[in-house]
């Protein structure tokens, strides 16, 4: 098996398994900040993870599920970075810099982009678990699994993100109007 | 009406990904994987057998916090977090300073709680090189407060897809660093380069321990005639302080200095092992055990022609002016040991990898220079293919009996197109056999990868040689040319067996990663060290006789492996044997001499220079490396010893080695 290769050493599997899986690192990624530039940022930076600590996967979980949780640790970081970032430079700026404008890479109808919206204005776990759940079709077992949580607290997030998103969607439309 | 909208997310469909994105983080992930793989495996170079080399413990802790920073941050403990943030303090120093702002504004205090345990983590990794393998205190004592707070702004500033792929320092110019000066004399103004990181790796081992006789007759080893780790030591006490353990190699320290051994009579050996035995300075109740080697010198005019490719490393953290200015001025110097018809090529990699002159005569100057001169730094991609040109260019221009080699010059990055490190170390090795050796030249300071240095040299055949200043190049480049381009034998190696009815225990000094298997010896498959044209090498044993207060390890009840002490404990202790190749032979031949110990005793005043200035430098070496043997030996001493055993000294290195012991010991006691 591929992983278990790439575990003992072999380059080439792990090579393989990068290339394998570099476009769900890059999904799942551009899912949670919605541009390129980060998620080809935050996938590079999974690549690097999992070279450097592939050793600790230890087929605890399915490998795919490992690598969700890989991946969103990583985004989380990265968020983490470019918000103190940025607010450092606002402290800075002489002049506030502009925010980026962001050219829309895929049509999406607009019901689809304002939900992903507010979805990406959850808290953190309630957004893992949309974002795992109905983003990527995953069972609430193996969200769990990628989340290192018990089975129920998936359900629970999600029953408080729909809250939750009630209120932000209704945000969103009265900014909209 | 939610749950119907939740149902939408699904429909949400990202981008293709780039083939360019994919291909860099690539690049980035293969080299993540080669580090990961190159500390897990234990680097076994020539002469090593079956020993691990724990590169650092830290790396234990590091996979292990890895693994706890993949939990989620909102799965930790609270405890947990304290752990982690407590291992990871000395790495998380930047951090601190680069999320200051945040630290000041109590409202973002409980993300900053989270910063400071994973945020970290986060940043490492994605830095590739950046690992705490040490996260010693020393380097972050000797870097200004300001300059931490400059390093982490640049880390905050800097795209993180590019730090990733550059796996190089983080070095920040310290100016002004204040001369060092003793008894009113300028000894060194200290270079103005000082990193604040230090990624530099070295080997770790043991110092040889006491061997006693009767168990383990026989001590074989391959020879060493790098001299890397002297250059290294005098660099870190030159910057006030006094260098790791694991940086000092004893043997490498010896072999620094060129001795005037005897030659053999005729041309057709090579050279011949000369032997002496005296008394030790550091215990009475000890003998020492000198073997020295020195080889035959080449003329200018009866040099073999040479074809020579430059390999240079030109990726951007080269820039500063210790590595490639100073490289520059090095192989300008090199140029003037050619002969007008040997061969110069230079091969860039790192950045963009391009054959930056053809193949062209050392009578060509101007073109030489003027290629050498339009070197710049820059670039820090990987995959670039520049061993590959580079040894095919040795090869198109292969010289049937010369000198055909390929010099690399690097300051730690080995990103020379193969990237894993055993793949490139067999590459080497294969090229070797057909003909094309390999050298390496370390430059700078902070990034250096000497246990692949060593490595590569090793298995091309090559010597491995650290310069720091102009002066140690034009020793490695121009006075120690012959033995640098022009090998006269190799796989050279020693065994030595002793009389158990006159030796009790041996110890030898220094060599620790060239120790040889026993049926090493005489199986010529197995690689072992070169001598090139005019080099001395000298191996010492501290030898104590059969009945000497020293002797450690009791005599044996059982069994009859109990030999009588024999009646006179002078004359012939031992045999000495020695394997080697002409270079271009693949058949050993063997020379043998019996070890004479002399009666009366040979003391320091009866012996040479050459043999009390070896002892000296042994003496500061295992000294250095915290030996307790040498508990009895100030470093005054060491100078003391060094100093009447100057010599003639056309060179002035020995000079400059009893000030360098002087100066080991202020440090020693300002510690």
């Amino acid at each position: 098996m591929l992983v278990r290769r790439a575990i003992d050493g072999d380059r080439a599997a792990f090579a393989a398994l990068i290339s394998r899986h570099y476009d769900t690192m890059f999904r799942v990624a551009w899912k949670y900040c919605g541009n390129r530039e980060d998620a080809e940022d935050i996938a590079q930076d999974v690549c690097v993870r999992l070279g450097q600590t592939l050793h600790n996967f230890h087929g605890q979980a399915k490998f795919s599920t490992w690598l969700y949780r890989v991946v969103l640790n990583a985004t989380r970081d990265h968020h983490r970075k470019s918000a103190s970032r940025a607010k450092k430079l606002e402290a800075w700026a002489v002049e506030p810099s502009r925010p980026d404008v962001q050219e829309p890479e895929t049509q999406h109808d607009d019901e689809t982009e304002t939900l992903w919206r507010a979805v990406r204005k959850l808290p953190n776990r309630q957004r893992d678990c949309l974002l795992l759940v109905f983003g990527e079709g995953l069972s609430h077992a193996d969200a769990a699994a990628a989340l290192h949580c018990a089975e129920g607290t998936i359900a629970s997030n999600i029953h408080d993100a729909k809250k939750r998103l009630k209120v932000l969607l209704l945000e969103e439309e009265k900014v909209g109007n | 009406m939610i749950d119907d909208d939740l149902k939408k997310l699904g429909n949400l469909k990202a981008p293709a990904s780039r083939g360019a994105a994919q291909e860099s983080a690539m690049n980035a992930a293969m080299d993540a994987f080669d580090a990961a793989q190159l500390e897990k495996k234990s680097t076994a170079t020539q002469g090593i057998e079956g020993e691990t080399r724990p590169t650092s413990i830290t790396n234990t802790i590091w996979s292990g916090l890895m693994n706890s920073i993949l939990k989620p941050v909102w799965e930790m403990k609270p405890a947990a977090m304290a752990a982690v943030a407590g291992v990871m303090l000395v790495p998380v120093v930047g951090v601190i300073a680069l999320d200051n702002y945040e630290l000041e504004n109590p409202a973002s205090f409980g993300l900053e709680k989270e910063a400071n345990s994973s945020t970290e983590p986060a940043v490492v990794p994605s830095h590739g090189a950046i690992k705490p393998k040490k996260p010693s205190t020393e380097n972050f004592a000797a870097s200004g407060e300001s300059q931490l707070a400059d390093t982490a702004a640049e880390v905050s500033v800097a795209q993180p897809r590019v730090q990733a792929l550059r796996q190089k320092n983080l070095g920040r110019v310290a100016k002004g660093a204040a001369p060092i000066v003793q008894d009113g004399v300028v000894l060194s103004r200290p270079s103005p380069i000082t990193t604040t990181t230090n990624n530099e790796r070295f080997p770790e081992f043991k110092n040889n321990g006491v061997k006693a006789v009767v168990t383990e007759p026989v001590s074989t080893f391959s020879i060493d005639v790098d001299t890397a780790s002297y250059s290294r030591v005098r660099r870190s006490i030159m910057d006030g302080v006094l260098p790791r353990t694991d940086m000092v190699r004893v043997e490498e320290l010896i072999n620094y200095f060129p001795y005037s051994y005897p030659l053999p009579e005729t041309k057709a050996q090579p050279f011949k092992p000369s032997v002496t035995i005296m008394t030790t300075p550091w215990n009475e109740h000890t003998k020492l055990m000198h073997i020295g080697i020195k080889g035959f010198d080449v003329e200018t005019a009866e040099q073999p022609p040479a074809n020579l490719v430059f390999l240079l490393d030109v990726s951007g953290s080269m820039s500063s002016p210790d590595k490639l200015p100073l490289l520059i001025k090095s192989f300008r110097l090199l140029l003037q040991k050619l002969n007008p018809t040997d061969k110069v090529s230079i091969v860039t990699y790192a950045g963009r990898s391009a054959t930056v002159l053809e193949p062209t005569e050392a009578s060509n100057r101007t073109a030489i220079i003027s290629a050498l001169e339009n070197l710049k730094a820059g670039g820090s991609t990987a995959g670039a293919q520049g061993i590959e040109q580079a040894y095919r260019l040795a090869e198109e221009n292969f010289v049937k009996d010369g000198v055909n080699r390929v010099m690399l010059a690097t300051d730690g990055d080995f990103n020379v197109g193969i990237s894993d490190p055993n793949q490139l170390k067999d590459f080497i090795a294969k090229k070797r056999k057909s003909g094309v050796f390999l050298s390496v030249f370390g430059f700078g300071k902070g990034n250096i990868n000497d246990t692949l240095m060593q490595s590569l040299a090793q298995n091309g055949n090559g010597q491995a040689a650290y310069i720091d200043t102009l002066a140690e190049a034009q020793k490695a480049l121009v006075d120690e040319s012959g033995g640098t381009l022009f090998p006269i034998a190799k796989d050279v190696k020693i065994q030595v067996e002793f009389d158990p009815s006159k030796i009790a225990e041996y110890r030898l000094i220094g060599y620790e990663t060239r120790a040889l298997k026993r049926e090493d010896f005489n199986n010529d498959k197995v690689d072992a060290g070169d001598i090139g044209a005019g080099h001395s090498v000298t191996a010492i044993y501290e030898l104590r006789p059969v009945g000497s207060p020293a002797v450690l390890v009791d005599p044996l009840r059982y069994g009859d492996a109990k030999p009588a002490a024999a009646e006179n404990p002078y004359g012939e202790v031992g045999f000495l044997k020695m394997r080697y190749k002409l270079p271009t032979e693949s058949k050993s031949k063997l020379l043998s001499t019996p070890l004479v110990m002399n009666s009366p005793d040979e003391k320091k005043g009866t012996v040479s220079n050459d043999i009390n200035f070896a002892t000296a430098v042994a003496a500061f070496g295992q000294k250095l490396r915290g030996n307790s043997a040498l508990d009895d030996m100030s470093y005054a001493e060491i100078a003391d010893m060094a100093n009447e055993a100057k010599g003639e000294d056309s060179f002035g290195y020995r000079s400059a080695f009893v000030q360098l012991a002087r100066m080991a010991g202020s440090l020693s006691k300002s510690r």
